[in-house]
């Protein structure tokens, strides 16, 4: 006898259970058409308005057709402002180095999960920045780099020296940040590849200790590959992130950062910001400027997402 | 069939009424002081807690509700108003009508055309009228027109800011750094010098009325008398500095070309030559040609190219060369309320500051931030508000004595912060009689002098102070109180199409950004530009930019 399995659709559920799962799903549901997809779809939309008169006698303002026009205003200020230019720059630096935090904290959890000496130490001081609340690791970076590090710097006999993070040399408050963003990044990454390899079987680690495999050995050939859907998963939001990474300007300098600074992702947010709820018309080339960097994020991602998965088969 | 559309339809409409619920449990938005009381209509006003606080509210609100007791504004419901008081730090461009529960707004950056085009604010132009019948109170001459939309009125004007320099009067008298007529420095009973604007005994004697005599005495402060002669917040530096800047070539250039910035109309403007600007030996640092154009829509981009705007990048291109600044405080962890209450003490604990670059709201602000109370705790009677005297220093607007500016002899100033009372659109209907009467109290003669008494500075109007309240006020409020008299202070408003509808491209920060620099501040400081050279690129627009940008506003 063959047990036919029948697929439960909602045809097959009971009138009871249909409103028990409707009424379940239905919040997440039109949560997501409503804040997601509506949004989304609205964002688009506006890229193709502008917000001009149309009613000149009562001095009416409405959203009309414009077609490419908020697109070609795009591209001109990229042609036109040296400093976008610099802000894709920087979103690609700081994407760069936010790798080498990612390595890094790879290599940190593994010593964590290993709880070799002072790991605990480690652990502690590398997850605090990521529990306590931004505004105040920011605010106490910020004390150490403007304050303490000159004050230290003289009392031990050197000269007087400016802070980093608002020197006048634009070059030492990028490497200020960018030191900032790896070390804050460690916390964050530390939580989730420290959760996914105290998942690695004791065993196979047992198993592979017995066969004498050296550390290093054992976290190329053997953590590396059974966390690789997590850092596959971890990578691919990084790339995402490309173009939406603030690098924390806003949390260090509110709206008043140095344009040489600025990544793409601080310029959208602070022009967003800055517009406010009256400056309805910045919107429609503020939504063409977000499409404009998705057209670029999105086959990004989706060919690294590819080549990593191709990486992950030579694991397999 | 039916059967499973009618499930759908009762779930969708039991997930929408969670939804629903959800958000109405948000309730109002804002904080109040107190509770709700039902006998009475409430009014509910947010007021920006910044430099100014809310005191003054307050005040205005005990009497409105006093005055108001026993008069009903909805046909007897209720009997009485209260005045529910919403302090919050809410910037007017960013305020959301659809979420905000307040009525009335007290707010500053307000961009009253777009807000006004949005149709966000309620029509109060019989409010506005019935404010400027009473005796001795106006809308200034620009703001009749200027605040207009299709023949009404939405907003009055609230308070009028300016950046600049504030000095300490004890520390100059103490010093001696007033500049006497022989060229020497001396105290407040000296011989001094006519200041700024050539008469004496006026209100700026003994004060630098030149470049070449601010920069020679700062030298002085800094070598002779042990003064270090700015303080300036490392925090906001490069967005204060920026705001320095503006206004010393507001002064530099005066009132009918700081006007033409918003109207785009004015005779004669003097421009700077392509090419023109060369380093030498002069106090100004360098040498420049000009030429004079009839501005108007077609050539408005010709005003970033006044020699104003250079003086004022080479003022504080001095500055910083000069190394005027109090060190210290140029930490990115000092704040404006760290560098107020430094400067207040610096005399205090015998390492003074001569001069402070902030605004005008800087003592109301150190005020509410209790920094003369703490420096009464410090230094006892030598601490007290009331034994301090600040003043409000004149922007020299000559470069030297052979200096030939026309505009010389009018410190003219931006306000700055664009700030506005206005009744939200969408306001209950019930409501409008409350809050227009509410608006038309705060704006009674006797109001507006209690809130220069309160504050310290002036509505951005015409009104009367008495002798006796400008007698009680202190010493810094009766010189920005002067200041205000003086009408050299521009209010940003027009009726020219070209600034109301384009009014972000034309934001005095946005037009000192030049390439990778927001700030005049960090390019001159890194010495990545001189002055010359960021002058030369603030100009922003060529002559076919321009129509490329403005073109359907040429006729």
């Amino acid at each position: 006898m063959e047990a036919i399995k029948k697929k439960k659709t909602l045809a097959t559920f009971n009138r009871k259970r249909k409103i028990f799962y409707i009424s379940l799903i239905a919040l997440p549901v039109l949560q997501f058409c409503v804040f997601y997809l509506g949004v989304h779809i609205n964002s688009i939309l506006l890229a193709f308005k502008s917000y001009t008169l149309t009613d000149e006698a009562n001095g009416i303002y409405s959203y009309i057709f414009a077609g490419f026009g908020n697109f070609a205003e795009v591209f001109q200020n990229f042609a036109k402002e040296s400093y976008l230019v610099n802000a894709i720059w920087n979103s690609v630096l700081s994407f760069l180095v936010g790798w080498i935090g990612f390595f890094g904290s790879l290599l940190f959890s593994y010593y964590i999960m290993k709880g070799w000496r002072l790991s605990k130490l480690f652990q502690l001081f590398l997850f605090l920045p990521s529990i306590v609340s931004e505004i105040v690791v920011v605010t106490l970076f910020k004390y150490f780099t403007e304050n303490n590090i000159p004050a230290f710097i003289v009392a031990v006999g050197g000269g007087t020296i400016e802070g980093f993070m608002f020197s006048s040399d634009l070059g030492v408050r990028l490497a200020a940040i960018l030191f900032y963003t790896v070390w804050i990044g460690f916390g964050t990454n530390i939580l989730i590849f420290n959760g996914t390899m105290s998942g690695v079987s004791d065993s196979v680690l047992e198993a592979a200790k017995l066969d004498g495999v050296r550390p290093l050995r054992e976290f190329v050939s053997i953590v590396l590959p059974m966390t690789y859907p997590m850092i596959v998963t971890m990578a691919v939001v990084s790339v995402a992130n490309l173009f939406t990474n603030q690098m924390y300007l806003f949390s260090f300098y509110g709206a008043s950062a140095e344009r040489q600074l600025y990544t793409i992702g601080y310029y959208l947010f602070l022009n967003t910001q800055e517009a406010g709820n009256s400056g309805l018309s910045e919107y429609p080339y503020l939504a063409a400027f977000g499409i404009v960097v998705s057209a670029v994020t999105i086959p990004l991602t989706v060919a690294f997402r590819k080549a990593l998965n191709q990486i992950g088969k030579r694991f397999e | 069939m039916m059967k499973r559309v009618g499930v759908m339809l009762a779930a969708l409409l039991m997930a929408v009424s969670v939804a629903f619920g959800a958000t109405a449990c948000a309730g109002r938005q804002g904080e109040y002081d107190e509770e709700v009381d039902i006998d009475r209509m409430q009014l509910y006003v947010s007021n920006y807690d910044g430099g100014f606080g809310t005191d003054w509210l307050r005040d205005i609100k005990e009497a409105f509700e006093a005055e108001y007791a026993d008069t009903s504004f909805d046909g007897g419901k209720t009997t009485g108003v209260q005045i529910m008081i919403d302090p919050n730090k809410d910037k007017g461009y960013q305020l959301n009508f659809s979420t905000s529960g307040n009525d009335i707004f007290f707010a500053e950056e307000v961009r009253y055309y777009e807000n006004v085009m949005n149709g966000d604010f309620l029509d109060i132009t019989d409010v506005v009228q019935e404010v400027c019948a009473q005796e001795g109170v106006s809308l200034k001459s620009a703001q009749e027109k200027g605040l207009q939309y299709n023949g009404k009125y939405y907003a009055l004007p609230h308070y009028e800011t300016f950046s600049g320099i504030v000095y300490d009067k004890d520390l100059f008298n103490d010093k001696s750094l007033y500049i006497a007529a022989d060229g020497s420095y001396t105290n407040a009973s000296g011989d001094l010098s006519a200041g700024p604007d050539g008469v004496k005994p006026s209100y700026d004697d003994g004060l630098p009325a030149t470049m070449e005599e601010f920069f020679g005495l700062c030298n002085y402060m800094k070598t002779i008398a042990g003064v270090t002669p700015f303080i300036l917040s490392g925090e906001h530096a490069a967005k204060y500095s920026a705001n320095f800047v503006n206004r010393v070539a507001a002064a530099y250039d005066g009132k009918a070309i700081t006007e033409a910035r918003y109207s785009f109309a004015a005779e004669d403007i003097a421009y700077v030559t392509e090419n023109s600007v060369k380093e030498d030996g002069s106090v100004l640092g360098y040498a420049y040609e000009t030429a004079t154009a009839d501005i108007t829509n077609a050539n408005g981009y010709l005003l970033m190219r006044t020699p104003g705007r250079l003086y004022g990048l080479a003022f504080l291109e001095k500055l910083i060369d000069g190394d005027y600044f109090d060190a210290t405080s140029l930490s990115g962890t000092t704040t404006h309320l760290n560098a107020q209450e430094n400067y207040i003490n610096s005399k205090l604990k015998n390492a003074p500051v001569a001069m402070l670059m902030d605004g005008n709201w800087w003592e109301n602000e150190a005020t509410v931030n209790d920094a003369f109370t703490r420096s009464e705790q410090l230094y006892l009677d030598a601490g007290k508000k009331e034994n301090r005297h600040f003043g409000v220093m004149p922007i020299p607007t000559k470069i030297d004595k052979n200096d030939a500016n026309p505009n010389g002899d009018s410190d003219t100033a931006i306000d700055m912060y664009t700030s506005y009372a206005f009744i939200r659109a969408d306001i209950d209907p019930v409501k409008v009689d409350a809050a227009k009467t509410f608006l038309k109290f705060c704006y009674k003669a006797e109001n507006l002098e209690k809130f220069t008494a309160t504050t310290g500075v002036a509505r951005a109007m015409n009104y009367n102070v008495s002798d006796t309240t400008l007698e009680n006020m202190t010493s810094y409020s009766q010189d920005v109180w002067n200041m205000h008299l003086s009408g050299s202070i521009v209010t940003q408003v027009s009726e020219n199409k070209l600034y109301y509808e384009n009014m972000s491209d034309f934001d005095s920060l946005t037009l000192i950004a030049y390439g990778n620099y927001a700030y005049p501040w960090t390019a001159l400081r890194g010495g990545v530009y001189t002055a010359a050279e960021y002058f030369a690129g603030i100009w922003r627009w060529t002559e076919a930019e321009w129509k490329d940008d403005y073109d359907a506003y040429i006729s």
